[in-house]
């Protein structure tokens, strides 16, 4: 050879099959010791990968009849990557060893024979995002994150054959462009291993080990997780015998299924758990999907053992037992406690439903056990009667019916209140002390798309007269601006009960009040048009000076000065003909009215009898909120505040 | 008769356009003032994801997702509830103020005009739709 270097230039042809093609090759190789070869590739394509101007460079060639070789050779693709290959083309064996960067090592075997073949691939420290030109364009793409991956192989066109591969995944983050479906810091260990006779049949497991995933709108927290799972593959399916899923904080599920690997869609699916934890279930599965507003805040408690049918992509069966569970909600100050309930749904067929309550919560009212029993269907719902203790009485239920329609689901039922002592309706309140009895009949309650429409009547009876409250309705009850409408007429309030209830200082007689046109907002007044007067009939009318000077602060006169500075302070009490004071509320300001006009106001008590006294209001408009905090003063039995 | 027709036409138009001309947007209500009170005590929250781009205020007077990565993987789920709330919030907001206007059919004339607002007061470096529904940083 002396000191020349024999080289021989090859041009090759363009290689192009289905799956890839190379274009532009030039071999070039130096016959020196060692022999030196060089390969560039212009173009080439792998599936849907592409590299252009692709050089191999390999110091240490050996080229022989039984063996083609490359030690320490550099693939330079824009990445300079470190390679070696040993090519033995009678033995019809291949070993290809890259390594990208310190520590990092891919290293297959490939030994093919006719109708079989073996295979290996064994990973080290392998970053994951090299796999990001292998995935779909519109899907995830990998930022960090290691595999050690060890993988063989054994092809056998006529016998059987198997393959196993294990993979361990460590800091993995990936994320899709929008960022709906991303991983940070993920840790894993996968096993998948198989064989085949006549159908792949193959048994997989996953460890999830630390690491944090959000796949909208679910978010799942560092926590461990395993899966296990064992099936077939077909042409056309990918069956799952058994799979079995733990998932710490919740519970294990057991799964098998048919996957449609042509339809795209789960033929066939049974999933069931026992004792799976409520809260966690919830938090985890229930609450990204709950509709803005509803079902937050949730604290719960229990178990739960569940089974679901899916049948052609749709849930045809399902069915959820409860054991031990409650519910509590912090802000509305609601909770239900010893659920035992037996939920099912099935597709087609209506099934029963039981729950039992042992008690619970709304707000300071205490309510006893109740039992629900139903009729479930997927569009409609019906209720047997049932009966819910509230202290010494109950609000019974009838005729709960739900039907599914194009706008959403519409209910109907009718109710009636037990007779409920005001006496602890009051003292569970923490309102004033009443006397008597609350107790209503509601022939039909209509509810449908946030709004609330109660046909019928809820009857008080209070203070020894009644109170009828009509023509109840209420929108965006679940909503951010609940209101609530109605009109309450009040007959033969006994004033003497009310105003010992009250503090309002002492009245004899009787009041009939009506509230017309009534709109609650957080159940607070907004609107409404208010008379309160004396009662028809023949009863002792007397007004004591306290009373007065209250009545006289709501109108915000000077009538309780005038009272001081008169002969009339000497009095303890006033016989009176008639009261009546009205209140027209509207944007927050009250136009106030008596029961007749007075020079320059209006008269609240009309005086009769010996001492007669007649109060005269003079503000026309006044302030509701001023007029609460009027109201509040007087009924604190402190001296109002006279102007 | 059809200039009649044509005539009821425009004069139809100008008296919508008088009416909403009409509607007075800083009416208040107890309703209005729970929403909007509701909205400022989110608005902490919200305004951390608005100045890094995350959530943009949209042409249609509502508020969404625009890019989730910028928020971290734990936060995700409560921005989309605080997204969905905000939206419920808005259009119970809309709502309102077209009732307390005693018009409640001038609603989705409240919206546009209220859309519009919040995106000129949008302060710079927010995300907001344009007009074509594309995103540009104010």
């Amino acid at each position: 050879m002396g000191a020349y270097a024999q080289e021989l230039q090859l041009r090759v042809d363009d290689i192009v099959a289905p799956t890839f093609s190379l274009r532009g090759i030039v071999a070039r190789l130096t016959l020196a010791t060692p022999a030196t070869l060089e390969i560039s590739i212009d173009q080439a394509k792998f599936q849907a990968q592409e590299w252009r101007k692709l050089t191999l460079h390999c110091p240490q060639a050996r080229i022989e009849n039984d063996e083609i070789a490359c030690r320490q050779g550099v693939l330079d693709s824009g990445e300079k990557i470190a390679l070696s290959f040993h090519y033995w083309p009678k033995k019809q064996q291949l070993e290809l060893l890259l390594q990208p960067a310190s520590g990092e090592r891919w290293q297959a075997q490939l030994h093919w024979r006719k109708d079989k073949m073996t295979a290996s691939l064994d990973v080290k420290q392998g970053k994951i995002m090299r796999l990001n030109g292998w995935l779909p364009a519109q899907d995830i793409r990998f930022s960090q994150g290691v595999v050690d991956l060890s993988g063989k192989l054994d092809w056998d066109k006529a016998a059987l054959s198997r393959f196993d591969v294990s993979a361990t995944l460590g800091n993995v983050a990936f994320s899709d462009a929008a960022g709906t479906r991303a991983s940070e810091k993920l840790g894993a260990t996968l096993r998948l291993q198989g064989g085949r006779a006549d159908a792949w049949r193959w048994n997989a497991s996953a460890d999830w080990r630390e690491g944090e995933v959000y796949w909208q709108p679910f978010y799942f927290a560092p926590g461990t997780r395993s899966l296990s799972a064992q099936g077939w593959l077909t042409e056309q399916q990918a069956i799952v015998d058994q799979a079995q899923l733990v998932w710490n904080g919740i519970g294990t599920a057991r799964f098998n299924g048919v996957w449609d690997r042509a339809a795209g869609r789960i033929d066939q699916l049974q999933l069931s758990g026992n004792g799976l934890a409520l809260d966690g279930a919830y938090r985890t599965f229930l609450l990204p999907i709950a509709p803005a507003g509803m079902l937050r805040n949730l604290r719960l408690s229990g178990t739960a053992d569940a089974n679901v049918n899916l049948k052609q992509g749709q849930v045809n069966e399902a069915s959820l037992a409860i054991h031990q569970g409650a519910v509590q909600q912090d802000e509305k100050q609601l909770s239900i406690n010893g659920i035992n309930a037996n939920l099912a749904w099935q597709q087609n067929q209506a099934r029963d439903n039981r729950i039992s309550v042992s008690g619970g919560k709304l707000g300071k009212l205490e309510i006893g056990p109740f039992k629900v029993k139903a009729s479930v269907a997927a569009d409609r719902m019906a209720l047997d009667p049932l009966r819910i203790p509230i202290l010494d009485g109950a609000l019974s239920v009838d005729a709960v019916e739900a039907r599914r329609e194009a706008e959403g689901w519409k209910w109907t039922l009718s109710a009636a209140v037990q007779p409920i002592s005001m006496l602890r309706l009051s003292q569970a309140l923490q309102l004033p002390t009443m006397h008597g009895t609350l107790s209503a009949i509601i022939p039909q309650v209509r509810y449908a798309q946030q709004s609330l429409q109660v046909d019928g009547a809820l009857l008080f009876k209070v203070f020894d007269g009644t109170v009828v409250v009509k023509d109840l309705a209420a929108s965006d009850l679940f909503g951010p601006t609940p209101h609530v409408y109605g009109n309450i007429d009040m007959r033969n309030l006994d004033l003497d009960l009310l105003t010992q209830t009250f503090s309002f200082g002492s009245m004899q007689g009787r009041l009939d009040v009506t509230v017309s046109d009534l709109e609650l907002f957080g159940w607070k007044p907004v609107r409404f048009d208010a008379k309160v007067a004396s009662s028809a009939g023949d009863y002792p009318r007397k007004i004591s000076q306290r009373a007065v000077e209250n009545i006289t602060a709501l109108g915000g006169g000077g009538g309780a000065a005038a009272i001081q500075r008169s002969f009339l302070r000497f009095f303890e009490q006033f016989g009176y003909k008639r009261i009546g004071l009205s209140c027209r509320l509207s944007r927050g300001v009250c136009e106030m009215g008596g029961i007749a006009e007075a020079p320059s106001g209006y008269v609240i008590v009309q005086g009769g009898g010996i001492p007669a006294l007649t109060v005269i209001g003079y503000n026309r408009r006044v302030d509701w909120d001023e007029l609460l905090a009027r109201i509040q003063r007087a009924t604190q039995g402190g001296k109002p505040i006279v102007k | 008769m059809k200039h009649i027709t044509k005539l009821l036409w425009i004069m139809l138009f100008a008296f919508a356009g008088s009416a909403s001309a009409a509607a007075d947007l800083e009416v208040n209500t107890p309703a209005i003032a729970a929403v909007k009170a509701s909205m400022q005590a989110r608005h902490n929250s919200l305004s951390t994801y608005y100045a890094s781009g995350a959530v943009g205020l949209t042409r249609d007077g509502n508020v969404a997702v625009r890019d989730a990565s910028l928020v971290p993987l734990a936060a995700r789920q409560s921005v989309n509830g605080l997204v969905a709330d905000e939206n419920r919030d808005r259009a119970a907001l809309y709502r309102e103020i077209a009732r307390a206007n005693g018009h409640p059919e001038w609603e989705a004339e409240v919206r546009s005009t209220f859309a519009q607002r919040w995106i000129d007061k949008a302060a710079s470096g927010w995300w907001v739709q344009n007009a074509g529904g594309a995103w540009v940083k104010k």
